[in-house]
């Protein structure tokens, strides 16, 4: 009981708040009370400290285990199973101790029989990403916007999200394969979410303002800067650059462009810049990106898309 | 006046200029707008080569900002620069030029 402060402390900070609130939200729905919260060492403290953790699956928190139905899973050091597939016959060349196949990201196993991927694609408002996750429409609360369903492939969701206008560039290294430029809507989403909704039709009409480019939210004015944005120096022609409509490239895709380039070469008038190339879909086009950036002074010289060669990365046609 | 997607239109608003009838924030607009955004025209492979030059060589270094041009002068060029390479793609593109129409004609007898 002595830690009970501490705990009611880190999960009313204002850091928390921010991250989790849907999460906040459903723990009081679920009418947990602190007495119930076991002290842990993990740093998941605002999930661990509830019975219900991974996946919403219980914890028994003598044996760290989580019981899924069919079998037990120890999240802490295997990350698997720890017996053995009830359809292991079925599946002979996978581990029967291994959960979801080891694909936790595209494949769910509610209750410890079966890796199923019967969850839809969805854009997540709130960091860009595309994800997989329970329905077929629009789950408003969440910020999560549905792009296709369970048996899409990876060019349908590419398609929906051209068809949907966003900003995109394609990255393999992470999960859902996308990082995509979702600042405008997000701006519009908060907003939607911090207005007084009188009733259920303005809140589905305000939502699709958003979703189609931010009719509703434009006599707003400026954007503000983003964290991303703040990061960087910029020189005044390239800072001029993102204010022009035509010429502006999203903060997230000249970062993303910058940490994964398809090639890095020198300044060609020799400077002590980098040139960093990438390609990008703006409105469901493809364009090379070019993104002249010096580490030392943290600076964004230059940025520019095009349907030409640029550097290395030929025409696109 | 010629259309965003004809390739006329890059030439006419290189001589316009070079001659000093559009400013250089004009031209490099327009440049972009053409030739790096809807990049539908029908260059020949030499065309796209001296325009592709022009694009990443000039008009991507041009900036209006004296401040920009004083701490990186490496990086950024003035409106003296914009015109030094405008005039040279303008003399490699000389043979294009010829078989363009009249008005064009008559913009190009102005340029040097």
């Amino acid at each position: 009981m002595e830690r009970l402060p501490a705990y009611w402390e880190e999960v009313f900070s204002p850091a928390c708040l921010l991250k989790e609130p849907l999460f906040l939200r459903t723990f009081f729905q679920k009418s947990h009370t602190i007495e119930s919260a076991q002290p842990t060492d993990s740093h998941w403290y605002y999930t661990t400290s509830l019975p219900y953790s991974f996946n919403g699956k219980e914890k028994d928190w003598e044996s760290g285990f989580h019981y899924y139905g069919a079998r037990y899973y120890w999240s802490e050091t295997l990350t698997g199973w720890l017996s053995v597939d009830p359809l292991a016959d079925k599946y002979p060349s996978i581990s029967p101790y291994a959960y979801c196949v080891w694909n936790p990201v595209m494949l769910v196993d509610p209750d410890g029989n079966e890796a199923l991927d019967n969850d839809d694609y969805y854009l997540n408002l709130k960091n860009g990403l595309v994800e997989y996750h329970e329905g077929s429409e629009n789950r408003l609360d969440e910020g999560l916007v549905h792009l296709v369903g369970d048996d899409a492939t990876y060019g349908d969701v590419e398609d929906a999200l051209k068809n949907l206008g966003y900003s995109y560039v394609k990255n393999h290294s992470i999960p859902g394969g996308f990082i995509v430029d979702t600042e405008k809507q997000l701006k519009g989403w908060e907003l939607w979410r911090k207005m007084p909704i009188a009733s259920s039709f303005f809140a589905a009409e305000a939502f699709s303002c958003f979703l189609e480019g931010l009719p509703l939210f434009k006599h707003l004015g400026r954007r503000p800067a983003s964290s991303v944005e703040i990061q960087y120096n910029w020189t005044k022609t390239a800072a001029g650059h993102m204010q022009d409509p035509n010429r502006r490239i999203p903060v997230s895709i000249i970062d993303e462009v910058k940490k994964h380039p398809m090639h890095v070469r020198p300044d060609a008038q020799g400077s002590n810049a980098l040139m960093y190339y990438s390609t990008m879909t703006k409105n469901g086009i493809d364009y090379n990106v070019e993104v002249l950036y010096e580490q030392s002074s943290n600076t964004i010289y230059h940025f520019k898309y095009s349907k030409k060669a640029l550097g290395p990365l030929p025409n696109i046609e | 006046m010629y259309k965003k997607n004809d390739k006329n239109r890059i030439f006419f608003y290189m001589c316009l200029f070079s001659i000093g009838k559009i400013t250089a924030e004009e031209f490099c607009d327009d440049f972009y707008e053409c030739y790096d955004i809807l990049g539908e025209m029908d260059f020949s492979q030499q065309e796209d080569e001296v325009l592709n030059n022009l694009s990443n060589l000039y008009v991507r270094r041009y900036t209006p900002y004296e401040s920009d041009r004083t701490r990186f002068p490496d990086i950024f060029i003035d409106d003296i620069g914009l015109k030094k390479g405008v005039d040279m793609a303008i003399t490699l593109l000389k043979s294009s030029l010829k078989v363009v129409a009249q008005d064009m004609q008559e913009i190009l007898s102005l340029c040097k």
